[in-house]
C-alpha cells in the first residue's frame, strides 16, 4: 500500500522521555512503524524530551490539533483533554481510535471505592460517555482483544444503536507488543542477595486494585512450610503514581505478607526503584513469572504487557487465566494455570519447579517472534495507508455531546 | 419454612412462554432444564404461560402467576428467566427470594438492528427499559447463565453508564457471576430414512440449508451475491431457506423475508438456485431437511449482534452430522472451524463464501469428513454437557442463599415511565 503524502499525526496526552513504557512505548512503536512505510509522522504530544529520528517530529499537542487538516491521517489515543476532542471533532476531522486499552472497565471498580459517590459518579459518567463519543464518531478503532469491542459496544448502546452495531465492522485487534530486538542476557543478578540460587518467581509490575495477590501470597506461605525454596519477588516494591492512592493496593499486600509471615522469607517488595531499563536483569533471572487476576471485567479485558516481557525474555509463566493474553499463552504451551485456590498454586509451583520447563520456554520465544511491534502493528499501518481511510468528512459531533462529556 | 438437610431441593423454573410437544429454541431449553432437574431427583415446577405437552414423573408444569412465588420456600433452587412479565419479576425482586438467572441470549444485541426503524420514542424506552431491567436482574440474581464471554461484555458495558455508582461495581464483577452455559445439541439418535423434502426440482443437487428464520441481523444479500457467482460458474448448489415465510407471529420480520425473496428474484437465481420453502416446516419436519442436505449455511454481517449471537440452527446441523459453510464470525461458526467442522470465509465476500460452497459441493469426501467432525463436536456440545453448570448450581449446598438488595419503587417508576 502507498502511504499516503500528507502528515500523518499522532496525538496523545503524554511526555515522551528517552526511555518510554506501557502507551508512551506504544506510540513511539506505532511512529517508527508508520515512518519505515513512508509516513511522515508528527507525534503531537505534551512534551518531548526523545530523539526522534528523521521522519518523525515533535509539536506540542495544542499547536498539532490547530495543524491538523482534513484529510490527513490522524491516529488518537481516547485519553486526549475534551478541549482537543473537541477542535478535532466539531471540524469534522475523521480520525481512528487507538483503544488498546479501555480505561473505564479499570475504573470501573475503583470509582466508587476511592471517591464520593457524587464524585465517583461525575468521573464515571465522563469517563464513559467520552469513550462512548469516540468510539461513535471514530471510523477506526484499534483494540487488544474482542472482549473490549464488546465492552465498547455496551457503552455506545445508549447513544447510537447503530454505531453500536456495526462497531465489529470498524474495529481491528492491535494489541501491545514486544520489542524488535533480542532481550540482552548477560545482565548481573539484580535481585537481593539471600535469593542467590533460589527459584524466584516475579510479579513483573505493580499492584492495581483490579488484581488478586492475596491466593499467591498464602501459596507461598504453604511453599514456605512445606521447606519449598521457592520466592515470589514482587518487582516493584510500591506504585509509583502521583495519586498516592493507588499505591493503596501495594500496602494491602505489604501488611498482608506481613501478617501471615512471608515476608522477607518466601516473598520480597523490591526495595529498588526498577527502571525500564532494569526489567531486562530482573526478567533473565527469575525462574518464571507469575501473575494472578481478580474475576473481573476488568481482567477479562487487559492485555498485560508484564506478560509481553516474559515472551520477550522467553520465560514461562504460572497465572490465573481470566485474561486474554494468559489464555492465549497457555494455549501457545508457555503458560500454566496455577490453580483456583493456595493449595493448588502452591502444588502448581511445585510442579514447575520439579518439571522440565524448556519445552515452554522455547514456546513463550516462538510466540515472542509473532508478538513483536512491526508484526502487531502490521494492521495498523495498513489501515492508516489505505488511500480512503480518512477521506471526506467525519460524522456530525453535536455540542451537547461535548458539554455531556464535559459536564457528565 | 426451611426445608430439612435430607430433602431433595425443590426447582423452579420461572420461563413464562409455551411448550408444546414439538419444541424449538427457548422451549427445547426449558425442558432439557426441567429434564435434568427431575434426573437428578428434584422435585421440578416447571412454570410456564401455556403448554400442550404431558410432563414426565418429577415434573409439574404450573401457570405463571404471581401466586406462585407465595409457593417458594427458603433455599429451593429458582431459576428464573429475564424475559418473563415485568409484573411478576417486579413482584420476584422485591421479595427475599435467591434466583439464578438464564440470561442465555441477550437479545438487547438483537434489538440494536431493530431500533432505527421504530419511533423515537418507542426507541427510547425499549432501550431504557431493557436496560433498568437487566441491571436490576443482574444485580438481584446470585448466579448468571450466559452463552458466550462477548455478551457478558456487552452487558458490562451496559451497566456502566448508570447514573448509580453501584452498577458500575457490579459491571466490574459481573465475570465472577457469570458461568457459561450456551444452548446444547440434542442427544438422541439422528433419526435417518426420512423420505427427500425438497421441492422434487432440486432433487439430486447439492442442497446448502438455512435451517431457520430471515431475521433483519443476517447478510442475506452476501448469501444471494454467492449463489449468483455459483449459477453463472454453473454450479449443481442450490440454497434453500426452511422458512419462505415469516415463521414468528409478529409482523416485524416479515420484511427481511419479503426483501430476501424480492431480492433472489431481481438477481435472476429465483426458482433456479435459490428457493424459499413455500410450506410451513414444524420442527417435526427438520431431521428430513437435514438429513437430505449437504450443507448449511450461514451468513453475518460484522455486528454486535453476530457477535453475542449463539446460532442454535448450527447445533442442528452438528446433531445431523453436517457441516456449515458461514460467511462472516459468530462464535458458534468459529468453533465449528477450529473443530474443522465448518469453513468460516471473511465477512461480506461473496467470492470466498462463494468458493466454499462450491468447494464442498463438488467434494464429497471432505463434505462427509466435515460431516463427521460436526457430529463429534455435536456430542461434545450436547445438552448434559452445556447445562452442566446450571444443573450443578441446583444441588449446590452454599446456592440460592444470597439475594441483593430489592429494587425500590423509584425503580419501578423509572421502568413504567421509560425514564
Amino acid at each position: 500500500m502507498n502511504p499516503p503524502t500528507r502528515t500523518t499525526w499522532i496525538l496523545a496526552p503524554s511526555r515522551l522521555g528517552e526511555i518510554a513504557l506501557g502507551p508512551d512505548q506504544r506510540i513511539v512503536a506505532q511512529a517508527e512503524a508508520l515512518r519505515t512505510t513512508g509516513h511522515r509522522v508528527v507525534l503531537g504530544v505534551m512534551d518531548c524530551e526523545r530523539k526522534l529520528p528523521e521522519g518523525i517530529s515533535f509539536l506540542p499537542l495544542a499547536e498539532a490539533v490547530e495543524k491538523i487538516r482534513p484529510g490527513d491521517p490522524v491516529l488518537v489515543q481516547p485519553g486526549l483533554r475534551v478541549r482537543f476532542l473537541w477542535k478535532l471533532l466539531r471540524r469534522r476531522i475523521p480520525l481512528h481510535v487507538d483503544f488498546f486499552n479501555v480505561i473505564s472497565s479499570e475504573s470501573l471498580d475503583n470509582f466508587p471505592r476511592h471517591y464520593s459517590p457524587r464524585v465517583a459518579r461525575r468521573m464515571g459518567r465522563s469517563m464513559c460517555f467520552r469513550e462512548a463519543v469516540l468510539a461513535q464518531y471514530a471510523r477506526r478503532i484499534y483494540v487488544s482483544n474482542a472482549g473490549q469491542m464488546s465492552f465498547l459496544a455496551g457503552l455506545v448502546a445508549p447513544i447510537s444503536a447503530s454505531r453500536a452495531s456495526d462497531l465489529p465492522a470498524r474495529c481491528m485487534e492491535v494489541p501491545m507488543g514486544i520489542p524488535n530486538h533480542p532481550m540482552p542476557t548477560e545482565l548481573d543478578f539484580p535481585y537481593p542477595a539471600e535469593l542467590e540460587g533460589r527459584p524466584v518467581f516475579l510479579w513483573g509490575g505493580g499492584i492495581w486494585s483490579w488484581m488478586d495477590p492475596r491466593p499467591l501470597l498464602r501459596a507461598f506461605r504453604i511453599l514456605q512450610d512445606r521447606g519449598s525454596p521457592a520466592a515470589l519477588f514482587f518487582i516493584a516494591g510500591r506504585n509509583h503514581s502521583t495519586n498516592a492512592d493507588e499505591n493503596r493496593p501495594m500496602e494491602e499486600a505489604r501488611a498482608f505478607a506481613d501478617s501471615i509471615g512471608v515476608s522477607g522469607r518466601s516473598v520480597f517488595f523490591n526495595g529498588r526503584r526498577a527502571t525500564p531499563s532494569d526489567l531486562p536483569a530482573y526478567l533473565v533471572h527469575c525462574r518464571a513469572g507469575i501473575l494472578y487476576n481478580a474475576p473481573t471485567l476488568e481482567s477479562r479485558q487487559s492485555w498485560r504487557t508484564r506478560l509481553l516481557d516474559l515472551l520477550w525474555a522467553g520465560k514461562p509463566a504460572l497465572v490465573s487465566g481470566r485474561d486474554p493474553l494468559s489464555d492465549h499463552m497457555k494455549m501457545a504451551g508457555s503458560a500454566m494455570e496455577a490453580g483456583d485456590s493456595p493449595e493448588r498454586i502452591a502444588d502448581s509451583v511445585e510442579g514447575m519447579l520439579a518439571g522440565d520447563t524448556t519445552a515452554m520456554e522455547s514456546n513463550a520465544r516462538a510466540l515472542g517472534r509473532s508478538m513483536t511491534w512491526s508484526k502487531v502493528l502490521e494492521p495498523l499501518v495498513d489501515s492508516m495507508s489505505e488511500p480512503n481511510a480518512f477521506h471526506g468528512l467525519g460524522d456530525r459531533f453535536s455540542l451537547s455531546n461535548y458539554w455531556r462529556i464535559h459536564l457528565a | 419454612m426451611e426445608r430439612s438437610m435430607n430433602e431433595a431441593r425443590p426447582v423452579w423454573l420461572l420461563f413464562g412462554g409455551n411448550i408444546g410437544p414439538m419444541r424449538l429454541g427457548p422451549a427445547q431449553r426449558t425442558w432439557e432444564i426441567a429434564l435434568r432437574a427431575a434426573r437428578e431427583g428434584h422435585p421440578v415446577h416447571l412454570v410456564l404461560d401455556s403448554w400442550d405437552v404431558e410432563p414426565p414423573a418429577g415434573i409439574d408444569i404450573e401457570r405463571l402467576h404471581s401466586g406462585v412465588l407465595d409457593k417458594i420456600r427458603h433455599g429451593d433452587a429458582v431459576i428464573v428467566s429475564p424475559y418473563i412479565r415485568g409484573r411478576i419479576l417486579w413482584r420476584l425482586m422485591r421479595r427475599p427470594i435467591p434466583f439464578h438467572l438464564d440470561f442465555y441470549c441477550v437479545t438487547a444485541a438483537e434489538i440494536l438492528e431493530m431500533l432505527p426503524d421504530w419511533p423515537r420514542r418507542e426507541r427510547w424506552i425499549q432501550r431504557f427499559r431493557r436496560r433498568v431491567r437487566y441491571a436490576t436482574l443482574l444485580e438481584r440474581a446470585e448466579t448468571v447463565y450466559l452463552s458466550n464471554a462477548h455478551q457478558t461484555a456487552f452487558l458490562g458495558g451496559l451497566l456502566f453508564p448508570s447514573p448509580d455508582p453501584s452498577q458500575a461495581t457490579l459491571a466490574a464483577r459481573l465475570p465472577s457471576k457469570v458461568q457459561e452455559a450456551p444452548m446444547g445439541c440434542r442427544e438422541e439418535t439422528f433419526p435417518t430414512g426420512a423420505e427427500n423434502p425438497y421441492p422434487t426440482s432440486i432433487h439430486g443437487r447439492p442442497v446448502f440449508l438455512w435451517g431457520g428464520g430471515i431475521w433483519r441481523w443476517f447478510d442475506i444479500e452476501t448469501l444471494l451475491q454467492a449463489f449468483v457467482q455459483l449459477q453463472a460458474k454453473g454450479s449443481p448448489a442450490v440454497l434453500f431457506f426452511l422458512a419462505g415465510s415469516n415463521p414468528t407471529k409478529e409482523s416485524v420480520h416479515d420484511g427481511p423475508v419479503r426483501a430476501a425473496i424480492g431480492r433472489a428474484r431481481e438477481l435472476g437465481v429465483l426458482g433456479k438456485s435459490v428457493h424459499f420453502n413455500q410450506r410451513a416446516a414444524g420442527p417435526s419436519q427438520l431431521p428430513a431437511y437435514l438429513e437430505h442436505c449437504a450443507a448449511g449455511v450461514m451468513a453475518n454481517p460484522a455486528s454486535m449482534e453476530a457477535l453475542c449471537s449463539w446460532r442454535t440452527r448450527l447445533l442442528d446441523l452438528a446433531w445431523a452430522g453436517r457441516p456449515v459453510v458461514t460467511s462472516g464470525y459468530d462464535p458458534l461458526s468459529g468453533i465449528f472451524s477450529r473443530f474443522d467442522a465448518g469453513i468460516l470465509t471473511t465477512v461480506g465476500d461473496p467470492g470466498a463464501l462463494a468458493e466454499a460452497i462450491d468447494g464442498l459441493a463438488s467434494a464429497q469426501d471432505r463434505r462427509r469428513e466435515l460431516g463427521e467432525n460436526a457430529a463429534l463436536l455435536g456430542r461434545k456440545m450436547s445438552w448434559s454437557r452445556t447445562l452442566a453448570p446450571l444443573v450443578e448450581g441446583l444441588s449446590s449446598e452454599g446456592a440460592f442463599r444470597k439475594t441483593g438488595a430489592p429494587p425500590s419503587f423509584y425503580w419501578l417508576l423509572r421502568y413504567a415511565v421509560g425514564r
